[in-house]
């Protein structure tokens, strides 16, 4: 059986790697996405059933990511990261394209529980 | 700004109204006394007219008299009797009739025969010596009466012609008392009638009916029996018209109320008069108003602009509205209060933009605060999801809880940071409270999994032992989590390994129904001194753990924002619960009957 693919997107390389590292033991397939390559090329030929989105990244805003996510896969969950602020919550409950949210910082257990869920 | 003053206008009203009032008072006064003076005039000017027609009577009697006696003391009369010429006598007599105006004129001889009748040749030869005046002739006097003379009286006078010291015949004279004697009397709008033994005579009034005539005769009968009413004018009803009217006695001696003279003064002249007055008074009363009105409504304008000002001005000022001063239109009281409400109200607005100031530099401070926190949340996740990771790999032994160690202190940061930056959005207002139903079994169950790893590494047992119909609280719930997340790491904190955390809950029932929680532990307890001042700021309490001391501040301020409260139960040695009540949802659901 094919793994389970992933996409995993924030600009923090700790967290991002660690995230990766937590999804790869449990058995997943990652891809990682810093803003660096276009978000289509990313996506061209791979179908990810999850995919972790931060909020707050350099380059765009983590719901306008999310929102082009679902366009060009609209079968790929979204979980938004953040720490949890004020404006975060207003913006979350405009959007429907995400899926599930997690409040930085969070547990190993409450993020595979969050994508376990979700596949 | 619109000019609208309800103050303004009724003062207008008050004004305007005492003003009519007032108006009304002086018109009614200056139209009674007015009147009352002008019949008082009236009144004089009948009398005067009165007196003025009896002048005129006694100078009719005046002239008959004194015609009589010219005539007597004409010598040649006396002569021409005495030598009984007769004929003589009467040519020259005759002629004198109407040279002097008279209606009687006749010549006796001393035994009271008429030798010569002027007017009335018929009656020549009668003894007329029963007449009182030709009686008093012949005993040499002179005499002058009104007398009853034919259908109507006249004014007779007699005189005695004297020859040589004797009486040789008597002259009497007289003017008949007719319409056009009475008419020659009355003045312009004054009537005259005669009455003469008690009988009305004669009258000037024109086309008076039958009734109008018993009417003055009653009148005259009246003033008669009460010699009072003399001096006093009567009005009467006369035909169609009013007239005043008075009496005057025409003898002064013998019958004074049988002979009377009645002058009666019209009275439509006064009516007019009245009427003019009435006029008069009420149209300057009226114009007087309308000017007064003009003036009033004039000066009360500028008061009534001012008025207006000031209640827009504190209407805006209560709404927060006030952006600019109010116009000053007035220099009295009303303008020197209306500056000082802009002064007032500049020193608002000064003060209003000072605290707004403070509010946008708090607001700016908890923002900065908050971005902080973010900034440090995001590295800590990193680091925590690493160290989380690495557990996976094979580990030398005891590095694995050291690990751990890592993690639950990264946890405590976590609390801290978040205490800080929730009190910072609450002290500056940026915290928004949602209180909404949240049953308890669910926030206890999600705090018990966050803290159930920390329990478990300590080696303490937590337990939740909440009842599962207890009814929902209202509460905001992050607030809630809050509280319990503080009070469970104070708790964990204060146990030593082998020690035990209970989070009870129960329902309180009261006037105002509560849910309370308890977080209960087995350490050391808390002594009464440091309870007194458990809740408050920066306190350090009895675990020296490094806490700042902010989380039961947190707490207290939470549960009180939230309509609840906290307090402590604690011995020392004994443990300590630390409890937290807020308003009930609902009540409990009645067991079902069995």
């Amino acid at each position: 059986m094919e793994p389970r693919h992933i996409l995993v997107i924030d600009d923090d390389v700790g967290t991002r790697d660690a995230l990766a590292d937590i999804l790869v033991r449990a058995g997943f397939a990652v891809s990682t996405w810093e803003g660096d390559a276009d978000l289509e090329a990313v996506c061209t030929g791979r179908r990810y059933q999850v995919a972790v989105v931060d909020f707050h990244l350099p380059f765009q805003n983590g719901l306008e990511v999310a929102r082009r996510l679902k366009q060009l896969q609209p079968e790929c969950r979204i979980i938004l990261i953040s720490s949890e602020l004020p404006t975060v919550q207003d913006a979350l409950a405009s959007s429907e394209a995400v899926d599930r949210f997690l409040s930085k910082p969070f547990s190993k257990d409450t993020f595979l529980e969050a994508v376990g869920q979700l596949c | 700004m619109m000019v609208k003053s309800k103050v303004g206008l009724r003062l207008l009203g008050v004004n305007l109204l005492s003003l009519l009032v007032a108006l009304i008072g002086l018109a009614v006064v200056i139209q009674y006394l007015a009147t009352q003076q002008i019949l008082t005039w009236h009144q004089q000017r009948v009398d005067l007219v009165a007196r003025l027609v009896l002048a005129e009577y006694q100078g009719k009697i005046q002239r008959v008299v004194q015609a009589a006696k010219l005539l007597a003391d004409n010598p040649t009369y006396g002569e021409l009797l005495a030598a009984g010429d007769v004929q003589a006598l009467n040519r020259l007599v005759t002629p004198m009739m109407k040279a002097t105006g008279l209606h009687i004129l006749t010549i006796t001889d001393r035994q009271g025969v008429i030798l010569v009748r002027a007017h009335d040749p018929g009656a020549i030869g009668v003894n007329i010596s029963g007449n009182p005046l030709i009686r008093a002739g012949m005993q040499g006097k002179e005499a002058s009466r009104m007398t009853q003379w034919q259908d109507g009286i006249s004014l007779s006078a007699s005189a005695p012609i004297i020859f040589e010291n004797q009486v040789v015949g008597v002259v009497l004279t007289g003017m008949l008392v007719d319409r056009g004697f009475v008419e020659s009397l009355s003045l312009s709008g004054a009537e005259v009638a005669i009455f003469f033994a008690n009988r009305l005579v004669v009258n000037s009034f024109r086309d008076l009916p039958d009734a109008a005539l018993e009417t003055l005769r009653q009148f005259k009968d009246r003033a008669a029996q009460a010699m009072d009413t003399f001096k006093k004018p009567q009005t009467l009803e006369l035909g169609q018209q009013a007239y005043t009217v008075t009496l005057l006695p025409l003898e002064g001696e013998g019958k004074p109320t049988e002979n009377l003279i009645a002058v009666g003064v019209n009275r439509s002249e006064l009516a007019a008069t009245l009427r003019t007055l009435k006029l008069v008074i009420f149209g300057v009363g009226g114009l007087s108003a309308v000017i007064g009105a003009l003036l009033s409504i004039w000066l009360s304008l500028g008061m009534r602009r001012q008025i207006a000002y000031l209640a827009e001005g504190t209407r805006r000022a209560a709404n927060e509205e006030l952006t600019e001063d109010i116009p000053v239109t007035s220099g009295d009281e009303l303008g020197e209060l209306a500056q000082s409400f802009n002064t007032m109200t500049q020193a608002l607005r000064e003060k209003t933009r000072l605290l707004q100031e403070e509010r946008d530099r708090i607001a700016a401070n908890a923002d900065f605060l908050s971005m902080i926190v973010h900034d440090i949340k995001a590295p800590l996740t990193g680091l925590r999801l690493t160290i989380e990771a690495l557990e996976e790999e094979e580990l030398p032994p005891g590095l694995h809880r050291k690990l751990q160690g890592i993690i639950q202190r990264s946890e405590g940061l976590l609390m801290h940071l978040n205490n800080v930056l929730y009190l910072s959005r609450y002290e500056s207002g940026l915290l928004a409270l949602r209180p909404e139903e949240v049953p308890p079994g669910q926030v206890i169950q999600r705090v018990l999994h966050q803290f159930a790893p920390l329990a478990q590494h300590r080696g303490v047992s937590l337990k939740a032992t909440v009842p599962p119909d207890l009814p929902p609280l209202k509460v905001d719930e992050p607030s809630l989590e809050r509280i319990l997340a503080n009070l469970l790491t104070n708790a964990l904190a204060a146990t030593p390994t082998g020690g035990e955390i209970i989070l009870a809950g129960r329902f309180r029932d009261g006037p105002n129904p509560e849910v309370e929680l308890v977080v209960a532990d087995s350490g050391r307890g808390i002594s009464p001194e440091d309870q007194a001042h458990l809740f408050e700021k920066y306190q350090q309490h009895r675990h020296k753990t490094g806490s700042s001391g902010l989380g039961l501040y947190i707490c207290k301020t939470l549960a009180e924002a939230n309509q609840g409260r906290i307090w402590v139960e604690s011995q020392l040695g004994q443990g300590a619960a630390l409890h937290i009540a807020f308003p009930a949802a609902q009540r409990p659901k009645e067991a079902a009957p069995v």
